[in-house]
């Protein structure tokens, strides 16, 4: 489903050239979790973005479902995401004049869903996560756990074909975290394509495959038995 | 083409969404500075240039109802009277609900007190006007700006009628540098010297009227009678003719009978606005560009407070901007969203700005007229001046939104998420 090829890419600061990405290849099954392993600075976000069309590689391709996505224009590539991707980082960024449910129903207004109909949607999700008490909840009433819950809803609202997770633990604590990659893994045996950055290995585990990158190369590709 | 159509509907009601729960939710005291500078943009934008507007027009409402009239006919510069008076009174007379003042006009000098060794007598040159009284009070209302004694009788031929700026204690202006007769009062007794006579006749002064006119103010008034006399003119020498209308039409049409008579091109035929003076004209202009200038600075300011305020608002939001880019809300949609907000906010300070307007301010200077030598400062708003500047004002501030927001928005999306 997802295929990429060979990408590479640099960041150019004066004359210093960096090179964050070196020929990077993989192939990414539909309905996959995927986890990108590494330490600081190997470029497993810059990968992440790079495969979400938040960024242009420097040279080397994304296919999707046949499409090479990274020749897409900046207002293509936004249509494209909003049709296929969902995006979890590692903070909610939940906008804070919305309540929990209005921040999970832009996506759907975007797209020409029914007003209604798109919030029952999301009300159900909010069920699924055990969160249908604070839907009406600001941001600023809810934990950090709650908020991260609510962008990862935010995110499947549209059912993507594609979900992107941006280290999403990285500001919870360890229990809250565990929450959230179990719903993570729960959406992942409902057959959601999932593809997430972490560095923590005992969340990075609770996926089906680990890719291990080290200095802008795959060091390791491993599959794991569940 | 259809697809581009429904994606522009559906940007337009996913910006309309955010401005709404935006607006009902972002911060109060953003929400007030926002409007209350919208509001004095907008009363800024109307009310200064609006007095100085109620001022031309009540200048240019003073010269016609003090002496111009709805048509007024002057000579052409050839001549020193007007020429076939008899058709032009035979045209006046015919049109229906036509008043008309004729007048006979003469520059002279007049002179208030008696020569002796210790006194000189002062000394004016100015312009004296025979008038019919009864005529003259039907077609303006220098009758009714007496500010003291009485207007000229008929029957009464050595009555004069003294312009306010003429005497000392009524000048509309105490800078002005003219010169007066000094303190004449109701009684006193002035002596007229024409150009044409040395004798010069002695007239007892029964009024001094304050019309605000400064043509008229200047002027003295005789009956017509008592100038012909003096001049020693026959009945029919008039050097200009005041003449009022029952409506614009009625005066737009008898414009035209007297500017299509034979031999009308020896005279001049002025409407109202024609024949204001060019010093009060060039007064008009000047007001006019004042009040432009004050609108436009104060746009200025309005529209980089505006532009202040977007800018830090997206600013300040760069990384929900770059989330929300993220997930597949388009640029556009953003930015939308904000000119949505801005237009809303926009829409208050108007009407709280009209509110003000109708419900205070023009009130007020109708009752609290601003009192200048030449006028009566009211607000004059007329409804085309209202619409024009809340049209500008709407279009200002969706520019001065657009500009920062699109600014902030169009960055790149992964920048701003990062924060970098």
């Amino acid at each position: 489903m997802i295929k990429v090829k060979s990408i590479t890419k640099n960041y150019t600061t004066g004359e210093v050239v960096t090179k964050v990405l070196k020929r990077i290849s993989f192939d990414v099954p539909k309905g996959q979790f995927l986890s990108i392993m590494g330490p600081s600075g190997a470029g497993k976000s810059t990968l992440l973005y790079q495969m979400g069309l938040l960024d242009k590689p420097t040279s080397g391709t994304v296919i999707i479902d046949g499409i090479d996505v990274s020749q897409l224009s900046q207002s293509e590539a936004t249509r494209y995401r909003l049709k296929n991707f969902g995006f979890v980082f590692q903070d909610s960024a939940l906008i804070p004049e919305f309540t929990a449910l209005e921040n999970t129903l832009l996506p759907s207004l975007m797209q020409g869903d029914n007003y209604a109909k798109a919030k029952q949607v999301a009300i159900d999700i909010f069920k699924s996560f055990g969160m249908h008490e604070q839907i009406d909840h600001l941001p600023s009433q809810l934990s950090g756990g709650e908020q991260q819950r609510v962008s990862v809803i935010r995110a499947i609202v549209r059912k993507p074909k594609i979900l992107f997770a941006d280290e999403p633990t990285a500001s919870l604590d360890t229990a809250r975290s565990r929450d959230l990659m179990s719903a993570l893994v729960q959406l992942n045996s409902e057959g959601q394509t999932i593809i997430m950055v972490s560095h923590e290995e005992e969340f990075a585990k609770m996926a089906e495959r680990i890719l291990h990158i080290r200095d802008g190369q795959i060091e390791k590709d491993t599959i794991l038995q569940k | 083409m259809l697809k581009k159509l429904k994606n522009s509907a559906l940007a337009i009601r996913t910006a309309f969404f955010i401005a709404v729960k935006s607006i009902r939710r972002g911060s109060l005291a953003v929400k007030l500075v926002t409007i209350f500078i919208l509001l004095l943009t907008f009363l800024n934008l109307l009310v200064v240039g609006g007095l100085l507007n109620g001022i031309t027009e009540d200048v240019g409402a003073k010269v016609k109802t003090s002496l111009t009239g709805d048509v007024f006919i002057k000579p052409i510069k050839e001549h020193t009277y007007i020429q076939n008076t008899d058709d032009i009174f035979s045209i006046l007379g015919k049109t229906t609900d036509v008043k008309y003042s004729p007048r006979l006009t003469s520059g002279a000098t007049i002179e208030y007190g008696d020569a002796t060794a210790e006194n000189t007598p002062t000394r004016v040159n100015t312009v004296i006007a025979g008038i019919d009284p009864t005529q003259e009070s039907q077609v303006t209302t220098i009758d009714q700006k007496v500010a003291d004694g009485a207007f000229l009788d008929v029957n009464d031929k050595s009555a004069i009628v003294l312009g306010s700026s003429l005497v000392d204690g009524y000048k509309s202006s105490e800078a002005s540098s003219d010169e007066t007769l000094g303190n004449v009062a109701v009684g006193g007794k002035v002596r007229i010297r024409l150009p044409t006579s040395s004798a010069p006749q002695e007239f007892t002064v029964v009024g001094i009227v304050n019309s605000k006119s400064a043509v008229v103010d200047q002027r003295a008034f005789v009956n017509n009678a008592a100038l012909q006399q003096l001049l020693k003119t026959d009945k029919n020498y008039y050097s200009e003719i005041a003449a009022v209308a029952n409506n614009d039409a009625a005066a737009a049409l008898l414009i035209q009978n007297l500017r299509t008579a034979p031999d009308a091109n020896k005279n001049q035929i002025k409407s109202a606005d024609e024949a204001i003076p060019s010093a009060i004209a060039d007064v008009q202009k000047a007001f006019g560009m004042i009040g432009n200038i004050v609108g436009v600075t104060a746009l200025l300011v309005g529209i980089v407070t505006i532009f202040v305020i977007v800018f830090v608002s997206a600013s300040s939001r760069r990384r929900y901007i770059g989330i929300l880019k993220a997930q597949g809300i388009s640029a556009p949609t953003l930015v939308l969203s904000y000119i949505f907000q801005i237009f809303f906010y926009v829409l208050i300070g108007i009407a709280l700005g009209l509110i003000i307007l109708i419900a205070i301010l023009q009130p007020y200077f109708v009752s609290h007229p601003i009192s200048l030598p030449m006028a009566d400062g009211q607000l004059f708003l007329p409804v085309r001046y209202v619409t024009a500047r809340i049209v500008i004002l709407f279009l200002a501030s969706i520019i001065s939104a657009f500009i920062p927001a699109w600014l902030i928005i169009r960055q790149n999306t992964l920048d701003a998420i990062l924060g970098r």
